[in-house]
């Protein structure tokens, strides 16, 4: 790892990052000057005088801007806005992005309000990954009691192991109230205004809240609103025997025999949590194979340990063109037909269906067409600092948009993301979020993460842009704790640079892969390289080991980088 | 984080270190050289064509050192030593830091042998943390199955929850089987040579092997022969009722109530392990407290989780002077004084008593004698390059010692990262271990670990070296994930200085931490900031939001490095251009894979392309100044 001595001069907002980089230029010809004074005959007081002028000049012409000095001060005054608008920066939507953006905001010292038309947590919080994994924190384990073979590998028996519907969906309930109040609280107490109702932009940095006529100024806007659960046309939803994974979660029935229209993450878990707690499941998967967007080598293990041995059967290249409720004592009907001929290929009658089909932004009613932006596909279009863009391609000032309505990244963490760079760049430092380095995960039992390409795609790349691509992996049936644990079915795979040793993606299917993933995900954000982080050292026995092989098996030219720190005698 | 561009020469041994500093010194440059050219008038051609004629110089004088080109190839020979040795490499010890040395050997093209005096794999594989792992992976189901409570919130439930202790036992004999086996083909399958016996040093490169005549010659020879449970004086082991963890591993009984003695990983692993099977545990702690070693806050919280709602009670402060088998229907007897006053304190009856008072150096009669090496408290002594020093202070040539024998830190994956170390320096690369950067791990439920300083230790290097430190922490309650598992107990610690957001210390207790420390230890390894690190971006809902949380809360004054070349630039133009920066830091990368020789020559071509980069970067500085005005 090396810092960069580049220095880029703009007349953009990015004045105050151009005088970070300029203070930060001063500190490596400082380090140099002994062996400048040597060769170049000055002597050192001529030159430290000079040096002194120098920085005496550059204090007096660039003051800094004024920080507030902690989150203490931000929490009793909020910051003081400039006197022409209510708050510095205004979020339009409360959920894991727009609480990820207030928060870093308050530090920043930015007097800041959030909008939640809903409920505060959003999507994510109320009906989307955090009560989900509650469900999934009880297939983990329902699945192991059921399984005698897995205990008595352990010496351990069990009988008449069971559970309580109600109590299960309890726990995802409680959890979700548990989050909700946990993200109003936090808010609170850093002195985050929530304003309830819904948001609609009436123009640049102006807002009606709610039903009322409550307008708020600011003088930047976030747009974070979501998504909702995308139901293609011909499917009739009763929230009942028809649902979406809205209704799934609350867990008020478990059928017998459960259609899931759809094999991405959302289809997945909620398959490991149907077949643990009994049900029978049919996957229904519009494209050639399963799991579509996963790396191929680890949805092909990952088909052969989570479906082939469990209580599922599936169709691939199939649409459900219809499902209709279970009505009058028949079951659901699903009529499917073949996704490249259009033809009818099968009728399905199932106890319930569930639809995962992905997600549909929810961008209507924001009043964006009062600054003249268009959505496409229903996703608000940004730049890649998340600037909105209208519908004649120019930047909307003062007005971004992070999340789901964006559509760059449908995760919660990477609106949180977003929500920090479009922060960041308000308050005067130019960052652009790498969206390779953001890694996702599934909580199947066992765990899958991913980050940065696939193989696929990262040969691709590589075949345009002319470099070589090499891969390596590692089976956790060597890894001693997965093992002990008698969780030896898992693969780390890794895709790299040879030349320069680049991680251009690593997906781990396993124990604890949701986990294990950050390693590498760090790595990709900080720019490491395989040969340097190939010489850190992993706990043993530890599943982390599992990331150690995979790095010290990856053969690259590049050597690792000179040591960073003095050597340290123990 | 900065970068220096300090240039040193010493004729000592660390040459090379020199010459690897000096290479990390001309990625700087080359990354300026865009902005060079604009500022000093240089056209691109001139300067492409100064490099390529330096790089031409160069090569013709300084061929690079043949070297295995895959493992394929060593598969086929492992390698070809010089004439007058049987191996390049030696290792005597096959456990863990053994096997590490030898596959990381393998891989750079030596011709190597191990030497197993036991059964390989070590203490660790067959009698410490890999059948510890499998009994605590029974506890940790076992303990949750009897916890109606725990079940209940999750909506489930469970009757007649038991276990099979032959059963358990098989469990944790069959891991170590299978671990014993892995290591073992692992190491033929990469053509290491495994020799049995003893190993005795005859003199310099010269080790005898077993009782017969056996002798080999090595280059380079690598002790680790690990450590030995310790035992105190006035200890009686009987292997039964009175043992140490070798002994407890087989589970070949669950006593009714065991005095553990020492509440360090061991003992806390297993109160964590018979606790579960329904043991009464009582912890015997010559300290003042329990678990010394562990950053005070965290055993605090830990001993609040795993200790006091557990059947288990503690002495601190008191040593047993006396441990007694149990015998003719009498039970264990256990006679403690007081640590400080030495008055005797209390006498215990107890069924079991685990001796877990650390561990010992397994030096004994590898024949240090020979060479004039004196063992200090049983550790081998060395350097921080793992360099055996002998009873004069001077270095053995060609000599290291490795893992719990040197006493450095005795962890297994210490002794591995340390064979690692020797093995690059053996093959012409200095690499210096920095053993700050080194996790620990306990697999209590829920797991503690740690990387770095405690902050007391903290606190005191900050009195001498004068920084100032500072401490943030985030708690399990505020996770997801661990809400989502109803394990909302645990915490996360960082020690970290304000000043330039080096991190210290990290110590975490709670659901799976010990996977989450490698993000801490990955970072000081590699010397991240935490300004920079704040923003690496966590899964929702995971447990490493947990460290996401912890490097958001620090407050650090120095500002994130500069964000790393843009990957993805809408400008066609200016990607164009970007991409030149890594195309010379490529061909500088190649000039510098063939300065490995140390060769005067080649340090002077060096030295005077390096000056004419800072010649050229103080111009542009001049330049900068002058714009600034």
């Amino acid at each position: 790892m090396h810092s960069s001595l580049s220095l880029s001069f703009s007349a953009t907002s990015s004045s105050v990052a151009t005088v970070s980089r300029s203070r930060h230029s001063f500190h490596s010809p400082a380090a140099a000057m002994p062996l400048n004074l040597r060769f170049c005959g000055l002597r050192r007081d001529a030159f430290g005088s000079g040096l002194a002028a120098s920085l005496n000049r550059y204090h007096s012409h660039l003051p800094r801007r004024p920080h507030s000095a902690a989150v203490s001060a931000a929490l009793s005054s909020n910051g003081s806005p400039p006197k022409s608008f209510d708050y510095d920066l205004l979020i339009i939507g409360a959920g894991v992005g727009g609480h990820g953006a207030a928060l870093h905001a308050v530090e920043k010292g930015l007097k800041t309000a959030i909008v939640e038309g809903d409920v505060v947590g959003g999507t994510c919080v109320n009906r989307g990954c955090v009560p989900s994994k509650a469900l999934l924190a009880v297939s983990g384990r329902m699945r192991e009691l059921r399984s005698d073979h897995h205990l008595k590998s352990f010496g351990l028996q069990v009988s008449a192991a069971g559970y309580d519907r109600q109590g299960v969906a309890d726990h995802a309930n409680n959890l979700a109230s548990k989050i909700r109040n946990n993200l109003t609280n936090s808010m609170k107490a850093l002195g985050v205004d929530i304003l309830t109702g819904f948001g609609t932009i009436l123009g640049p940095q102006k807002v009606k809240v709610g039903s009322s006529d409550k307008i708020v100024t600011a003088k930047n806007i976030i747009i974070a609103t979501g998504s909702v659960p995308f139901v293609p046309k011909g499917i009739e939803i009763d929230g009942k025997t028809v649902i979406t994974s809205d209704h799934a979660l609350k867990l008020e029935s478990v059928p017998d025999w459960i259609a899931i229209v759809g094999s991405g993450y959302i289809g997945l878990e909620f398959s490991d949590v149907y077949t643990a707690l009994g049900s029978e499941v049919t996957f229904i998967e519009a494209l050639d194979q399963l799991m579509p967007g996963f790396d191929p080598e680890i949805s092909k293990l990952a088909q052969r340990v989570l479906i082939n041995p469990r209580n599922i059967d599936y169709h691939t290249g199939v649409f459900a063109t219809k499902i209709t409720p279970a009505r009058d004592g028949k079951p659901v009907l699903i009529e499917l037909i073949d996704a490249k001929t259009k033809e009818p290929k099968d009728t399905l009658e199932v106890d319930a269906a569930l639809i995962a089909t992905g997600r549909a932004p929810f961008t209507q009613g924001l009043g964006l067409e009062n600054i003249d932006v268009v959505t496409q596909r229903g996703f608000v279009p940004v730049d890649e600092h998340m600037r909105v863009i209208d519908a004649n391609g120019k930047l909307v000032p003062h007005l971004y948009c992070i999340g789901d309505a964006n559509g760059k990244m449908m995760l919660a963490h990477a609106a949180s993301a977003q929500g920090i760079s479009v922060v960041e760049q308000v308050t005067g430092k130019d960052h652009v979020l790498n969206h390779l380095s953001i890694p996702a995960a599934c909580f199947t039992h066992p765990e899958l993460s991913m980050v940065g390409l696939t193989e696929p795609q990262a040969r691709v790349k590589g075949e345009k842009e002319g470099f070589e691509v090499s891969v390596a992996k590692t089976s956790f049936k060597a890894n001693t704790k997965a093992l002990a644990e008698n969780e030896g079915e898992g693969l780390a795979k890794l895709i790299y640079r040879p030349d320069n040793g680049e991680i251009l993606g690593v997906h781990i299917f396993g124990l604890h892969a949701a986990d294990l993933i950050h390693e590498a995900s760090n790595a990709i954000a900080l720019g490491t390289h395989i040969q340097d982080i190939k010489f850190a050292v992993h706990a043993h026995p530890t599943l982390s080991e599992v990331l150690d092989e995979l790095f010290k098996s990856a053969k690259v030219k590049a050597q690792a980088s000179s040591p960073v720190s003095e050597p340290v005698a123990v």
